[in-house]
């Protein structure tokens, strides 16, 4: 399995380009405000599974920079193996980091993002296809393609998904949008021309629209697609072979991964507000959400309005239903001593930015009394989805 | 694969995005040569569209306001409240409310029989017994100026909202929350109740703005809001039910006469300075102060400017009208306490105050023998009690605090909250 690696310096370029993609992780998930998540229990947001969550919280600062630091030396010496030729060693080290990763990113549900997918899946790929430079062409054309058809909904076209616009004209909002969705449903395919002016044309609208997106989403999106992309640019005189597409493992991993898209739009009434089925799929922010939430809580004397308790998040999942239970159920326990708590009443209304009006999304009288667990694979009976009178 | 195909494929999405985009284009009426869009996106909106409330229960049947902010809807000022005797003295205080967070207004005491309803200014709302005990307390989050606004009272529930921008409407009895509905960045008004409606003022942070809402007292529903002010709106709306207007004033100067049905703009008066007090109706003319330091009386009508009068001092108080004297009382800065013909704009009296602010609202009553009276800060730490036919002082009281909020009187007590202290009762 590993020969094909010890043998094309191609992949072995690429092996170090996707540990590239761990390094810059870390400077990324290990930004302070991120941390905060990890460590310290008011802040942290647990992945329904709850797998690993917490498991950082409470320990030494010693301990702390040494889980990090560690996973930055096994990344940048996984870069460093690939760069120096030692494939096997690589490919293993290189394993490890993808472990290392699912649990770094399984630590806290803020790190859900694309940003993390993409490269897991496009190392997960690497590591065990056959026929590696048409599966790997093939995945991230899949992938390019899976996040334009995502795109196809009001807010995109608006240009609502976008943090901010320069003054433009609108039209030209409309034109910037739907060539996005173009680029991604059409031209990703000519990644795997084999007419060298085609490929060149679709590398360089992709590489171009990533540049650009600099402006919008910061430095680390388009640097990890910067790696990615560079998968095409080592193969650019090459031809892929569209037989070899056909091998087993390319088809079911294929297979898995177009699957994995397809919950949200069977789970959900909108899967953008309720973020169901998103567990195994591809996130986009494709449609910006707005949301107003209520926690009230009752002491025996007194209550408190504890929705703006807890600091926001990124507008990616400042709305998700998950983040909001993980939020209320924390504050169920942090009260349960006190002796004049008598419940939380919980709410969560959320549209899509281009909506008109507000759904009901959750609503909860009682909420510690009852026992919420929130579902990735399964439709989740409190998520309501219901029009507001 | 087919070379033939690919091209196809790539015709068939391009017509397909094509269609889509004008189909969304036009569902959202997006006139494609302005700016809409990116000025939209640019400015984050939160509250450009309608704000949903939570509700946890619907208030049954139909409630009347039983206390209003400016004693009722057309905003006078003036209670039907008898103050039978001088001199008043202090018989009573409740726990601290307010710790001078912030020099603006304080939040005025509500007041009916089951006891005291106050916002303090690090974001607790307060019900206090006829004792000022602490009957039950809510704490609104935090926001940087806690509980601006004053409370309107139901017979059985308490409307406030507080300056995270969220109208709450809790039971009376118990403390506990009806619904609340987050309106804007900040609510630093004093609501109305009209029929089953509530109307008030909210604004943003980011952008300066303001807006009127009407909310549905049952539930909180919004019912309309009026396009975004260009600016932020400190004032309190004042209703005129058979004119079907509401009126509010925001830090533009403009003066804006809101469709009560609709919540479309009628008109709006530019008054050449901010407006922080709350307008007054005296059955014929809108009466406002504004910060281009004079007192204006507009029709209501079509916001024609009917008599204006310089009061030598901006002024950000609430007029008091007193429709049987004709008169109206409102304060200025640096001149004081200033009484005002109705007729005519004259001023006909005045308590001087160099060191006035004019932030303070006065208090409209009567005594015994039904002498309109007024009960206002007139000087720093003093609360005095005037004649409002000739601004004589009937008494003047030290206080231990400042006053910025407007006195309330019940059942013969007066009700006072200081910007750093409690709730002070005198009789």
């Amino acid at each position: 399995m590993l020969s094909e690696i010890a043998k094309e310096r191609k992949l072995q370029w690429f092996g170090a380009c996707l540990a590239l993609t761990y390094v810059l992780s870390y400077f990324h998930m290990f930004s302070a405000k991120i941390v905060h998540s990890f460590l310290d229990s008011r802040f942290s947001q647990c992945w329904s599974h709850h797998l690993f969550c917490g498991l950082l919280e409470g320990e030494s600062q010693s301990r702390i920079t040494l889980f990090k630091y560690s996973f930055l030396l096994l990344a940048t010496t996984t870069l460093f193996l690939f760069v120096f030729r030692q494939a096997r060693i690589a490919t293993y080290c290189l394993f490890a980091t993808f472990l290392f990763k699912l649990l770094i990113f399984s630590l806290s549900y803020i790190n859900m993002g694309n940003y993390h997918y993409m490269p897991l899946v496009m190392t997960f790929v690497f590591i065990f296809t056959s026929h590696r430079r048409e599966s790997l062409g093939l995945f991230l054309m899949l992938i390019y393609f899976c996040t334009g058809f995502l795109k196809l909904n009001d807010q995109w076209f608006l240009g609502q998904a976008v943090f901010f616009w320069p003054t433009i004209p609108n039209w030209l909002i409309l034109v910037a949008s739907s060539a996005v969705i173009f680029l991604e449903l059409v031209m990703a395919f000519l990644l795997l021309s084999n007419n060298r002016v085609w490929r060149a044309a679709a590398l360089g609208s992709f590489a171009l629209f990533h540049l650009t997106s600099i402006y919008w989403v910061g430095w680390f999106f388009p640097s990890i697609m910067a790696c990615l992309l560079a998968f095409y640019f080592f193969y650019f005189k090459e031809n892929f072979l569209w037989r070899n597409m056909r091998a087993p493992r390319t088809l079911l991993c294929a297979l898995i991964f177009i699957l994995a898209q397809l919950p949200p739009l069977f789970m959900s009434q909108d899967p953008a507000i309720t973020t169901e089925g998103r567990f195994w799929a591809l996130n986009m922010f494709d449609a910006k959400s707005s949301c107003s939430h209520m926690i009230y809580g009752r002491f025996r004397n007194y209550s408190l309005d504890l929705s703006n308790y807890f600091e926001s998040y990124s507008s990616r999942i400042s709305c998700d239903p998950l983040l909001m239970i993980n939020r209320v159920q924390r504050l169920c326990t942090q009260f349960k001593s006190n002796p004049d708590f008598t419940g939380i009443d919980f709410s969560l209304n959320s549209k899509r930015a281009t909506d008109q009006n507000f759904k009901l999304i959750i609503h909860e009288k009682d909420f510690c009394e009852k026992s919420f667990t929130y579902s990735q694979l399964l439709q989740n009976s409190f998520i309501k989805y219901e029009e507001i009178d | 694969m087919k070379k033939w195909l690919f091209p196809i494929y790539s015709l068939l999405v391009f017509l397909c995005i094509a269609t889509l985009a004008s189909k969304v284009a036009r569902k959202h009426s997006v006139r494609l040569l302005d700016y809409d869009l990116s000025s939209r996106a640019a400015q984050r909106p939160i509250f450009f569209q309608k704000a949903s409330p939570h509700i946890f229960s619907q208030i049954p049947g139909s409630e009347t306001a039983i206390f209003t902010y400016r004693e009722d809807i057309s905003r006078t000022g003036v209670s039907s409240g008898v103050l039978p005797r001088f001199p008043i003295k202090k018989i009573g205080e409740s726990p601290q409310v307010n710790f001078g967070i912030h020099t603006a207004s304080k939040s005025s005491p509500a007041v009916d029989s089951t006891g005291v309803y106050i916002g303090g200014d690090t974001g607790w709302f307060y019900a206090l017994t006829p004792e000022l005990k602490v009957r039950w307390k809510f704490y609104s989050g935090e926001s940087d100026r806690g509980i601006h606004g004053t409370a309107l009272l139901t017979e059985n529930y308490v409307i406030f909202g507080a300056y995270q921008g969220v109208l709450y409407c809790l039971e009376k009895s118990t403390g506990n929350l009806m619904w609340s509905v987050r309106l804007a960045d900040a609510i630093g008004s004093s609501q109305v109740l009209i029929g089953n409606y509530l109307y008030v003022s909210a604004e943003t942070g980011k952008q300066l703005r303001g807006a009127l809402f009407k909310i549905r007292l049952t539930d909180g529903h919004v019912e309309w809001q009026s396009p975004w002010f260009a600016e932020q709106v400190h004032s309190s709306p004042v209703v005129i039910e058979s004119l079907k207007t509401a009126y509010v004033g925001a830090n533009n100067g403009h003066l804006y006469a809101i469709d009560s049905e609709n919540g479309r703009i009628r008109w709006f008066a530019n008054l050449h300075g901010a407006i922080k007090g709350t307008p007054a109706f005296d059955g014929n003319h809108l009466l406002v102060s504004s910060w281009a330091e004079f007192l204006w009386a507009l029709d209501p009508m079509d916001g024609r400017i009917v008599w204006k009068t310089p009061l030598g001092g901006l002024s950000q108080s609430s007029v008091t009208v007193f429709s049987k004297e004709n008169m109206a009382v409102v304060n200025a800065r640096n001149q004081g306490v200033l009484g005002i013909s109705l007729l005519d704009g004259k001023r006909l009296w005045q308590i001087p105050n160099a060191k006035a602010n004019g932030q303070v609202s006065a208090l409209g009553l009567r005594d015994s023998i039904g002498n309109g009276l007024f009960v206002t800060g007139c000087e720093n730490r003093i609360l005095c009690v005037g004649r409002v036919r000739d601004g004589k002082i009937q008494q003047t009281l030290p206080l231990s605090g400042i006053l910025s909020s407007v006195p309330t009187i019940f059942e013969g007590r007066l009700y006072l909250s200081l910007n750093d202290g409690p709730v002070e009762v005198y009789q």
